[in-house]
């Protein structure tokens, strides 16, 4: 015969099993789903990593205009002037 | 889920750059044209600002003689000889006068003071605006 308190230990224990088996058999999912999130964390961040710079170099060029001229030496801003000038005179 | 979004993005990405790049590259071939003319200074102005937001590519001519000014008159058909000429232009030919209609266009400006042109690229109802907006803020912070 065991007394109550010994009983109560029993419990406890066999409480402590079945946690343990249920917690055994959610961790191979819970494993996969945590690497798959690290998985598409790690993607996002690459392609942010390498668009980034690409972006914001492209929106850097697209707020200067470039001025490609057959005459070397002639200045940017001359042409700019020059661009300016016209439509003014339209 | 991985491949999935770097596919979706990728495209993405590569449209916003190439977009800019097609119409640089037709006023790429415009200016080529008169590039190679040892008595015309030309120059090609990529991302002219006209506000905050909109840009356009602009070829500029500009003769270094009343011979090559006569020439280039003559090719653009262009008449008289003093004030301003402006006009809607074929992108592709712009001797040849069209009419507005949504359709990617150039617009002409010929100074027979300057012994200049300039052909804006205009893509799209946004840049036609934004060119004759920017014409008249210009005039009225002149005046």
């Amino acid at each position: 015969m065991i007394d109550e308190k010994q009983f109560d230990e029993l419990w406890e224990r066999a409480e402590a099993g079945r946690y343990a088996a249920g917690l055994s058999a959610e961790y191979p999912a819970w494993r996969t789903r945590r690497r798959r999130t690290a998985g598409v964390v790690a993607g996002l961040a690459l392609v942010l990593a390498v668009a980034s710079p690409l972006m914001l170099q492209h929106s850097r060029q697209d707020t200067v205009a470039k001025v490609y001229s057959n005459r070397a030496g002639s200045a940017d801003q001359q042409w700019l002037d020059l661009a300016d000038g016209l439509l003014m005179k339209a | 889920m991985r491949r999935l979004l770097l596919t979706m993005l990728l495209p993405v990405l590569l449209a916003v750059g190439c977009t800019r790049e097609a119409e640089h590259a037709a006023v790429d071939a415009l200016y080529a044209r008169y590039a190679s003319r040892t008595a015309l200074a030309a120059a090609k102005v990529c991302d002219f600002s006209l506000n905050d937001t909109v840009r356009v590519d602009v070829v500029l001519l500009q003769a270094e003689s009343d011979e090559e000014w006569g020439r280039l008159k003559a090719e653009l058909d262009i008449q008289g000889d003093e004030g301003t000429v402006s006009y809607l232009a074929d992108p592709d030919a712009p001797a040849t006068r069209v009419a507005w209609t949504g359709e990617p266009v150039l617009r002409v400006v010929a100074s027979h003071a300057d012994r200049a042109i300039g052909l804006y690229r205009l893509e799209n109802e946004e840049q036609y605006d934004a060119l004759l907006d920017y014409q008249l803020n210009k005039m009225k912070n002149d005046k």
